[in-house]
């Protein structure tokens, strides 16, 4: 198992985003969670959905949706693990 | 002078994004799903494709008893007595090889002699051509300039391609052509739009299971799968897993179900 970092990303207070990456070969088996970078304690910050497109046979596109659940904007990185 | 690998990579891709999606293929994509017929309509317009890139490529036809195998055809084989693809010159440390640009049958550029060497005759016979050439053995249709006999051949392959994937086979690929590979449960498809839950039984509840899904039949353009899952504590040692997968699209879609054991 590997993992990584996609990207960072900034969202809105209460706003809902999506973000795609593709390229990835399909037969990689991959998951996709967040980490806020703003530090808010008390509740949780983010949630997200991920949705994945085959592309062609050999690769995919993954589509993350994050909810920000606060009323403030959150940093956050977009990281994957790359299970096997 | 020949191009890089890179370079027929790039090209190569360009093509196989035009990709149809099976049950709606609509104009202008490439029915490379449907492989048993309509070569020289593929390979006229992914010409036209890499020309309009910049790119100069060729054609090379060949002829024999050919078979090959595919997971796109519900028998898993597909049989011509030929068949058609561009080819472009390619730098090897060897010097300009021709390479083939056919995603019907290949995810990558291929060397000629590797192209026609899985068409299951030992002795075919091969022509290059130019790429002008629309077809080679029907002398009424030699030419197409205008792409409008290109255009009636996609056509009519693209129907039939969405027949295939409206009829109790479903969208390729097909899962008899297929085996499951490491960390696949199982194979499952979705009608459009629609939600189904799946469960799987007995895995030891002290083992940390990921499960994740991968759509098998492509179609380009937006998500097609999302999906949740649940668990159940079904004895002391034992868990079932619940997941259920939503097609987001208006086609039909198989699907891998997948698993990791992370510890």
């Amino acid at each position: 198992m590997w993992t990584g970092v996609q990207w960072t990303g900034t969202i809105g207070p209460n706003q809902t985003q999506r973000w795609f990456t593709w390229g990835w070969p399909a037969n990689e088996h991959v998951v996709w969670y967040l980490m806020p970078r703003t530090p808010r304690p008390g509740a949780p910050e983010l949630d997200w959905d991920v949705a994945v497109e085959r592309a062609n046979a050999a690769h995919c596109t993954y589509w993350i949706t994050v909810k920000n659940l606060t009323g403030g904007s959150v940093d956050f990185e977009g990281r994957f693990a790359v299970l096997g | 002078m020949g191009i890089s690998f890179q370079r027929a990579r790039e090209l190569f891709d360009l093509v196989n994004s035009k990709v149809c999606c099976p049950s709606s293929a609509n104009a202008p994509c490439i029915p490379f799903l449907y492989p048993d017929d309509g070569c020289w309509g593929r390979a006229h317009e992914m010409c036209r494709l890499i020309m309009a890139a910049g790119d100069l490529p060729r054609k090379i036809w060949i002829q024999g008893n050919l078979r090959v195998a595919s997971s796109n055809q519900p028998t898993c084989l597909v049989q011509w007595s030929w068949h058609v693809a561009p080819t472009l010159q390619v730098s090897t440390w060897s010097g300009d090889q021709p390479y083939v640009i056919d995603p019907a049958l290949f995810q990558e550029p291929v060397p000629q002699h590797v192209w026609a060497g899985i068409q299951g005759d030992p002795a075919p016979t091969l022509t290059p051509t130019g790429p002008e050439i629309f077809h080679l053995f029907y002398a009424p249709d030699t030419y197409d300039p205008t792409y409008a006999k290109t255009n009636t051949v996609l056509n009519t392959y693209r129907n039939e391609l969405k027949l295939r994937a409206a009829s109790g086979d479903g969208p390729p690929p097909y899962f008899s052509c297929m085996s499951r590979g490491r960390g696949v449960q199982w194979f499952g498809m979705l009608e459009p739009n629609a939600t189904r839950r799946w469960f799987t039984w007995g895995w030891p509840a002290s083992w940390h299971v990921f499960w994740t899904v991968m759509p098998v039949t492509p179609c380009p353009g937006g998500p097609q799968l999302a999906w949740r899952v649940a668990a159940e504590r079904a004895s002391a040692s034992d868990c079932t897993y619940w997941v259920t997968v939503t097609n987001l699209t208006g086609d039909r879609v198989k699907f891998e179900g997948r698993y990791n054991v992370l510890n």
